[in-house]
């Protein structure tokens, strides 16, 4: 995940003296200025994540997100539509994260129409999305947890969180995310899951990142809870409902 | 009435300029069939008491055309029409089974979803006929229980429906209350009680009567009793009510619950055709015991009962009925097992219309899928019923019937 914001966050081109350097180029210029106070110096750190059950095994597709707690005014944003598919009757990805501003590009692979919708918070949509069809959303403009379903197969259920930072993906099957963080300094890790059965399924733990590599390992509080098996009761999908 | 709704439905959409989307559903059953029964009775279609939709001998049917055509605005309104047509040696008919609108809310953020039919459709009782054009996809015949929901039973009226999706609170738990308030039914209870309960996948098209069995009383005190019974009739302008609820879990587990009264008032006649109180309360039972196996089991219980014009009580008659059936699903195969019990229980003083029953069925099913839509289906039904009224028509009260079906099913 971290790819596409790979290039942005390393360039992160600033102005000094009416020219542009890079970032880098700033940081070994400042370096020598500020040798001895270290901490003014903004050093890149790739921070990797663990994420483990209770038992001690890989947690995957948590959904994982870092937010500098100074803010995030001047960091890169992404416009870059989410792509989210309706296959075999179920919402393919279930979990997805986005940053705020983007918009859901949600594309039917299934033979038949789905009538999507998003019902809860600000982030709302519905629309009905034939067999073969593509539909894109307006940006979502809040960060908060999107439960969406589909009006016509009930047990069609997915999810996307949308985060108000730059720094975010899933966990991969091992467990771990990487994140490429364009400065050392303090950090408010977050995970989530919609079975993570805590307040907000979330849980936060505050990062003073200060050096180049970091690795956190970070233990679930609890197993989750199972996800909802995404088929309906009947066989066939093209039957009516009675 | 159903001109009335359909019309003013698409008086009321036409005015609409929401862009509209048509689908064509269908369902295409042919049958090769083999009967027989201890005593060569008729169908009971035919008037006779035999319990299956095919008579006697060996032949080849139309088992069911079924188009479903609708009508879907972008404003969660829709219209819906059902046709169905039936072939087979000389019982031939096409007609219309259902034609509603319906509204179909989103559900909240809290999961509360509404719902709304105005028209003619089938009350939420079957947990077999669930596949297009009310067809069952388990198996080639309804059970008993249902093939009686098909052949006097249709809401004429208005339906609400309030449902709690668990989903929205990450529960597992839904829940739906439906209230039916509907006119047209004031004869259900009519063939349930002249011929007793049948198995068949033969449901009445709004335009159709039925042939009603000939028994002694008939002559004398149903001497008004027109020879084919209106199903879909209003008589008395009363409204009747049915209430069904449904509790369910995931995809595990559906319960219904519910109770129907016509609420008709007895002691009416018009052309030929009584009015029957008929009240029923109806239990159904989905179950998924393993990703294979799956329960289903349906159950009723109520009364009926019609006066003559003078207020004597003509037919008073308590009846019951419960299936069960365990299916079983692996690849392209499927299995259906059912087990029936019913129950006429007469009790009043009427000399010529005896109409007491009981008896039991079992059918064995198999399904092979051929392609996605394409399926070839072969079943047994082995029926054993005690009905006294047979001997009138000389014939053994009690009767042993066997049907053996082969099947090319085709949903479209």
């Amino acid at each position: 995940m971290t790819n596409q914001f790979e290039e942005t966050m390393y360039i992160d081109e600033i102005s000094i003296n009416n020219k542009r350097v890079s970032f880098i180029t700033k940081c070994v210029a400042l370096l020598g200025t500020f040798l001895s106070t270290s901490s003014y110096c903004v050093n890149a750190s790739e921070l990797t994540l663990n994420v483990v059950t209770p038992s001690g095994s890989p947690a995957t597709d948590i959904v994982s997100f870092i937010r500098p707690t100074k803010g995030i005014n001047g960091l890169p944003l992404n416009d870059v539509p989410l792509y989210i598919g309706q296959q075999d009757k179920k919402f393919a990805p279930y979990i997805t994260v986005m940053q705020k501003g983007q918009s859901i590009n949600f594309v039917n692979h299934d033979d038949i129409t789905h009538h999507i919708y998003s019902v809860s918070g600000e982030n709302r949509f519905e629309f009905k999305i034939k067999a073969g069809g593509e539909i894109t959303t307006q940006p979502l403009q809040s960060a908060e947890e999107v439960a969406m379903g589909c009006n016509i197969h009930d047990w069609m259920s997915g999810y996307v969180l949308v985060v108000d930072t730059p720094y975010f993906g899933k966990t991969n099957e091992d467990g771990q995310i990487t994140f490429d963080l364009p400065e050392t300094g303090e950090y408010e890790l977050s995970l989530w899951h919609p079975q993570l059965d805590v307040t907000n399924n979330r849980i936060k733990q505050l990062l003073n990142v200060t050096q180049a590599n970091v690795n956190i390992s970070i233990s679930l509080p609890q197993n989750l809870l199972p996800i909802p098996e995404q088929v309906g009761q009947e066989d066939f999908d093209f039957l009516d409902e009675y | 009435m159903v001109k009335l709704v359909v019309g003013g439905a698409l008086i009321f959409f036409s005015s609409i300029t929401f862009a509209v989307e048509t689908s064509l559903k269908g369902i295409l059953d042919v049958h090769a069939y083999h009967v027989n029964n201890t005593s060569d009775a008729y169908s009971y279609l035919k008037g006779d008491y035999g319990k299956f939709r095919f008579d006697t001998g060996t032949g080849f049917a139309l088992a069911q055309l079924g188009i479903r055509y609708e009508l879907e605005w972008q404003n969660n309104f829709s219209a819906t029409i059902v046709g169905n047509a039936f072939a087979d040696r000389g019982n031939n008919e096409i007609g219309i089974t259902e034609a509603f609108v319906r509204y179909k809310g989103l559900p909240s953020q809290n999961g509360w979803r509404f719902q709304s039919k105005l028209g003619v459709f089938y009350p939420s009782i079957s947990l077999e006929n669930v596949a297009t054009a009310w067809s069952t996809p388990y198996t080639l015949t309804s059970s008993s229980l249902n093939n009686w929901i098909g052949e006097e039973l249709r809401h004429t009226g208005v339906n609400f429906s309030i449902e709690k999706l668990g989903k929205a609170s990450k529960s597992s738990h839904s829940f739906s209350a439906d209230l039916s308030l509907f006119q047209n039914n004031d004869t259900a209870g009519t063939m349930l009680t002249w011929h007793g309960w049948t198995m068949g996948s033969r449901q009445a098209l709004l335009h159709e009567k039925l042939v009603v069995q000939d028994f002694p009383a008939r002559d004398n005190l149903l001497a008004e009793q027109a020879a084919k019974s209106d199903p879909f009739i209003e008589i008395d302008h009363r409204w009747g009510a049915h209430i069904a609820t449904s509790w369910r879990i995931e995809n595990k587990l559906k319960l219904n619950l519910g109770y129907y009264d016509n609420m008709a008032e007895e002691g009416l006649v018009e052309h030929g055709q009584y009015t029957w109180a008929t009240d029923f309360i109806h239990a159904g039972l989905k179950y998924k015991l393993t990703k294979q196996w799956e329960l289903i089991s349906q159950y009723m219980k109520g009364d009926t009962a019609m006066k003559s014009l003078t207020g004597i009580d003509v037919v008073k008659a308590e009846y019951d009925n419960m299936f069960l059936m365990m299916r079983y699903q692996r690849l392209a195969h499927h299995v259906a097992m059912r087990f029936e019990h019913f129950n006429v229980d007469d009790q009043d003083e009427t000399i010529g219309d005896n109409n007491n029953e009981n008896g039991n069925g079992v059918t064995l099913s198999y399904r092979y899928q051929l392609s996605k839509k394409q399926f070839i289906l072969s079943e047994f039904n082995w029926l054993r019923s005690e009905r006294p009224s047979r001997s009138y028509e000389l014939q053994p009260v009690d009767l042993v019937e066997r049907q053996y079906q082969l099947a090319y099913r085709l949903y479209f």
